[in-house]
């Protein structure tokens, strides 16, 4: 599927009346970590994600990948329902990039390695020709080279032997190579310096914009999440308590973004958030 | 010289074994006990088909292949049953050795008159030593071979991936539960290859073979994790064979000095006990307490205890 071909009338992203609770240590004790959340998200649109430790963000965004399955509601990528389908067998409709490189590239395989097992993965089709050919390497090379890192040249290199920025860098170029309509960031810069961090998301922002790639960006940056993205939700509580678009947001600031937030809730962000 | 030569004559038919424990273990990071009863199950269904008058290269191939069968059942034990591998896999090779016994209809079965592909070897004129180590090194070159390749492919490389982190292998399209079991399979029929050869090597079966026989490959295993520490897959592999022959030749060298054969598990026991030692304090083992180097160590085994996970397997 072409970025090209993709159909601009049907949602990207639909999320239907989903809840997720998960017991509690306590005897009856149940949290809700998803209330009953509806959302939609048009094809091309990043969406930015924020809201406090526990506000659901992360629950949402493992619903959608697969790794999390909702009690009740459904969840439908690209106008399909895959919300009894395995995470492996999303793949070829959703990527995820996951803040610890540990978890988006493995440390003992190459870097060609790692891109041949996104490139089978995107069709799953495993079969018993050798990996990491020509091929692969080329879409490697290409999917590297706009980071400007010089990774396009080490694709022998084992992934652990990368620096972390590196390994978002990789995780990001396998993630979009696979060509997704639909790609979730779950704070994939929040573990790096702020130089590097600002390299791989401004990188980020530009091949998905480009691939027009539907994405579900979850940050502790406020500012960050005001200047990139296209719209902008708030979780509170398991809730979507904000969800303001481009027109609502312009001119939006952090601090008026925090005052507003505690005029719909009657809460304040904690520090962490505020100064993130 | 004859010492290398017993070691590579004993050693090399355990080489499948050593590989298949490679496999689970550390390509997998499945802790499977069941490689021990399919060398048994391996090595009965070897036996009882050669007293059939079944030829020594099929005898061998439907040997590993309920070698492969004994895996399936772990792999869905630990699949379906949400079942650990290690418990699954002790209680496989409890299972196993009732089931040899079942397949044999009797606790050891006489091969001196059949044919195996080790009498095959010789009738080319080669010794029984020569003969042994000509089929042990064919048989764990091919398996050494077939792995590399294996693991090079798109599907190899996805098995690979399931052993490394779930996780992150099913968000990248990896039906991990098929994999645990496919590698399982492959594992456990490598060790009963190694049950079959040995069979036929020594030409009788007793049931008691199986017994302890995973710490053999456990010790070639280690040894070779030490000699290159990497994952890549060639030195990883070559390293185990490295070490099956490593292991052997202490053995033999032990038996040699004089020490009685009922101290053989001792000094496996013991041979792993040094390798690992070495392995994690390299010749600071031996510092002189005081020095740099004794602190250095202390630091090191204080800050593995600050990261030392408990594993529940139940």
């Amino acid at each position: 599927m072409s970025s090209t071909s993709r159909d601009v009338s049907v949602p990207a992203l639909e999320v239907k009346d989903c809840q997720k609770r998960f017991k509690g240590y306590g005897r009856n004790e149940v949290v809700t970590a998803a209330d009953n959340i509806n959302l939609i998200v048009a094809p091309g649109t990043i969406v930015a994600l924020v809201g406090s430790n526990g506000s659901g963000k992360s629950t949402l965004l493992s619903m959608v990948a697969g790794s999390l399955l909702p009690d009740s509601g459904q969840i439908f990528v690209a106008g399909e329902d895959v919300t009894d389908l395995p995470s492996w067998q999303r793949t070829g409709r959703v990527a995820v990039v996951r803040q610890n490189p540990e978890h988006n590239v493995f440390s003992a395989l190459t870097i060609a390695e790692n891109f041949a097992l996104a490139d089978a993965g995107k069709s799953r089709s495993f079969n018993l020709k050798r990996a990491a050919g020509p091929r692969v390497r080329d879409i490697a090379h290409a999917a590297l080279k706009p980071f400007s890192m010089g990774l396009e040249d080490r694709l022998d290199a084992l992934a652990g032997t990368l620096s972390g920025g590196q390994r978002q860098a990789v995780s990001v170029a396998m993630a979009t190579s696979r060509d997704p309509g639909l790609l979730l960031l779950d704070e994939h810069t929040s573990a790096l310096d702020p130089t590097r961090a600002r390299v791989v998301m401004e990188q980020t922002e530009a091949i998905v914009r480009s691939r027009r790639i539907a994405t579900l960006m979850v940050t502790h940056d406020m500012n960050h999440a005001i200047k990139h993205s296209d719209r902008l939700i708030l979780m509170h509580r398991g809730k979507i308590a904000m969800d303001l678009d481009q027109e609502e947001k312009a001119g939006l600031t952090v601090p008026g973004l925090l005052s507003r937030f505690e005029k719909l809730t009657g809460e304040t962000l904690p520090d962490s958030a505020v100064l993130a | 010289m004859s010492i290398l030569l017993i070691g590579a004559q004993v050693g090399l038919i355990y080489g499948p074994l050593a590989l298949g424990i490679y496999f689970a273990l550390n390509v997998m990071s499945l802790p499977d006990l069941t490689l021990e009863g399919s060398f048994g199950i391996g090595g009965a269904t070897t036996a009882v088909l050669l007293v059939a008058g079944l030829d020594p290269a099929s005898a061998l191939m439907i040997g590993m292949a309920s070698g492969c069968l004994a895996g399936l059942i772990t792999g869905l034990l630990h699949v379906y049953l949400k079942m650990n591998v290690l418990l699954a896999g002790i209680l496989m090779t409890t299972a196993a050795w009732s089931v040899s016994l079942a397949i044999m209809g009797a606790g050891n079965i006489s091969l001196l008159n059949e044919p195996t592909i080790f009498t095959w070897v010789e009738g080319f004129g080669l010794s029984t030593q020569w003969a042994a180590i000509l089929v042990g090194a064919a048989a764990s070159a091919t398996v050494a071979a077939l792995l590399i390749w294996f693991l090079h492919t798109n599907y190899g490389l996805s098995l690979r991936a399931a052993g490394l982190n779930i996780q992150t292998a099913r968000c990248i399209g990896i039906r991990t539960e098929a994999r645990q079991i496919a590698g399982l399979i492959i594992a456990n029929g490598l060790a009963a290859m190694s049950g079959a050869l040995v069979v036929q090597s020594q030409g009788f079966m007793d049931v008691s073979i199986q017994t302890g026989v995973i710490v053999v490959g456990l010790a070639a295993l280690m040894i070779g994790m030490s000699v290159f520490k990497t994952p890549r897959i060639i030195p990883s592999i070559a390293g185990v064979i490295l070490g099956i022959l490593v292991y052997r030749v202490v053995v033999t060298l032990a038996l040699k000095l004089g020490l009685p054969p009922y101290f053989v598990k001792l000094v496996t026991a013991v041979v792993v006990f040094a390798i690992v030692a070495l392995r994690s304090h390299g010749l600071g083992l031996f510092a002189v307490p005081g020095t740099a180097a004794a602190k250095k160590n202390a630091r090191d085994r204080l800050e593995y205890l600050e990261n030392d996970r408990v594993v529940n397997i139940t």
